[in-house]
């Protein structure tokens, strides 16, 4: 599920200390910024780690974002660096993830939703980290090519072909089903 | 079309809506001639349907404790005014001791106490010579004929001057003491730790607190009782007190900084009353001198606001230092007749 909706009001107003508009970009973006980290770390509680650090380099810095790029892009941007960050500085690192092993849930079991979630997530904890924060930035944060290749540095090609590339590792991985010539 | 744009259309498709990208036609009609595709076709929608992670039950209240944990670190101290009085005659100090609730409500008490200095003001002009003021050169609110508000918003009579405020220090790092001292803010003290009230705000989930233990204050009231501390054990720079009615009041550690580093007020007492200061810990004993000897020693550099730290003899203030008595109204002690000690902030 992509990021809610945020509206330009709503981040003007948490700028200047509005503690509901503050608490609606929270609850707006939680997911997201979740499971980003939830997938860079495959640990739910250095996740939550995480996410309370966004919030508060969030809190921190609000006053000066610049608007030059949209809250959502701003936002995967930080998180990504403190998951990063948390990584530098030892504090968790990435579990590793055999490719083989994520094949868990194959066609015939898709339905079981529970099952699946956990399927696609060791999946997509063996992608490569380009393919998987491109694909994390447009699917769960939302963000155009053009904003994720802007968060991402990248260009929107490149962006356009990791997410696809994301795509189809998963389809392979989780057996949903091969494709193509 | 070839295979691989097809489903690169599709993928597109699922990022962009069909609508933004032009061949999504074209590939869908590749599909339906392509069991391949069409199978890969299907595979991405299942993709798309399996739920992503969401954030656990509870995370977002703990992110917004920590958010409001963070304002009240940043919220300025309450305003104290220190103007001396004109023309050399005794200070004139108006102890704030209305706590910062919300803001129209502060400003409408600052309004009101700003009102009755005035009106006090004019009339020890028209009395000089007739009323003379005491030693400390203090009034207290109710002296002044104002009513402080308490934690629920009640009238409360300001606490006295400590008991072991000396007005008569004349010289050394306390000169000042007798212009300067006054009924501190609304402050308690927790986990060796001095705390004072901050501005209201909406208090989160308590089941995203922690209870920490409990502390004694009389929240204004003037009958010091027991209250729950509740808080995050990450987060020691901000504590909620159970107050009355359940209700939960934000109180942020009282900090100053040396060479950028944060410091906090300690005490190993509690404090029992609004408006009773810390005392310097009792592992220290009392400076004799003036300037802070025995026990403590001058540091060559002043803190952040100019002040002069004394750490221990033959130690370094990194460690802590004690701040003497007698600050400007600049600093995050004014008004504390006491010695105290600060310690690198948890």
């Amino acid at each position: 599920m992509a990021a809610g909706r945020v509206d330009d009001e709503t981040v003007q107003a948490a700028r200047t200390g509005d503690a509901a508009a503050f608490e609606s970009l929270v609850r707006a973006t939680a997911d997201a910024v979740y499971g980003h980290a939830y997938r860079f770390f495959a640990d739910a509680g250095t996740a939550e780690d995480a996410v309370q650090e966004v919030y508060l380099k969030v809190f921190r810095s609000l006053g000066t974002f610049d608007g030059r790029s949209s809250f959502t892009t701003w936002l995967f941007r930080v998180t990504r660096n403190v998951c990063l960050d948390m990584l530098r500085a030892g504090r968790r690192r990435p579990v590793p993830v055999d490719p083989l092993n994520a094949v868990t849930a194959p066609v015939g079991d898709i339905a079981d939703e529970a099952v699946a979630s956990v399927a696609l997530e060791t999946a997509l904890a063996s992608l490569p980290p380009e393919d998987r924060d491109a694909f994390n930035a447009v699917a769960l944060f939302g963000l155009s090519y053009e904003q994720a290749g802007d968060a991402l540095e990248a260009p929107v090609g490149t962006v356009k072909s990791r997410v696809h590339r994301a795509r189809r590792s998963l389809v392979s991985l989780l057996g949903l089903g091969e494709g193509g010539a | 079309m070839e295979c691989d744009r097809a489903l690169e259309a599709l993928s597109e498709a699922i990022d962009l809506g069909p609508a933004a990208v032009p061949d999504h036609a074209e590939a869908l009609a590749h599909c339906a001639a392509c069991p391949g595709c069409a199978r890969a076709a299907e595979a991405l929608r299942r993709l798309g349907s399996i739920p992503a992670p969401e954030a656990p039950a509870g995370l977002v209240e703990r992110v917004l404790a920590a958010a409001e944990q963070e304002r009240a670190a940043q919220a300025p101290q309450p305003e104290q005014d220190a103007s001396p009085a004109e023309g050399g005659g005794p200070t004139l100090v108006v102890p704030l001791t209305v706590p910062v609730r919300t803001p129209s409500r502060f400003r409408t008490a600052a309004l009101v106490m700003a009102g009755a200095a005035v009106l006090f003001g004019a009339f020890v002009v028209m009395r000089a010579g007739i009323v003379t003021m005491t030693g400390d050169g203090t009034r207290t609110a109710t002296e002044l004929g104002i009513e402080p508000v308490g934690a629920n918003g009640e009238a409360v009579p300001p606490p006295p001057l400590p008991k072991d405020f000396k007005g008569d220090v004349t010289s050394g790092p306390g000169a000042d003491e007798a212009q300067s001292a006054r009924t501190a803010p609304n402050l308690i003290a927790f986990g060796g730790w001095v705390y004072r009230a901050a501005p209201d705000v909406r208090a989160p989930e308590r089941s995203a607190l922690t209870t920490l233990g409990q502390t004694t204050t009389d929240l204004g009231s003037g009958s010091p009782g027991t209250h729950a501390v509740l808080g995050l054990q990450s987060a020691p720079q901000a504590i909620y007190l159970d107050a009355a009615a359940g209700k939960l009041m934000l109180f942020a550690i009282v900090t100053r900084t040396f060479g950028g580093e944060r410091f906090a007020l300690q005490a190993d007492t509690s404090i029992a009353r609004y408006g009773d200061w810390a005392l310097l810990p009792s592992r220290f004993p009392a400076p004799t001198a003036a300037d802070g000897g025995p026990t403590f020693r001058a540091h060559t550099k002043p803190d952040d606001v100019g002040a002069t730290v004394y750490p221990l003899p033959g130690s370094d203030p990194s460690g802590g230092f004690a701040i003497p008595p007698g600050l400007p109204a600049t600093d995050p002690g004014s008004g504390n007749p006491n010695w105290t000690w600060w310690a690198p902030a948890p």
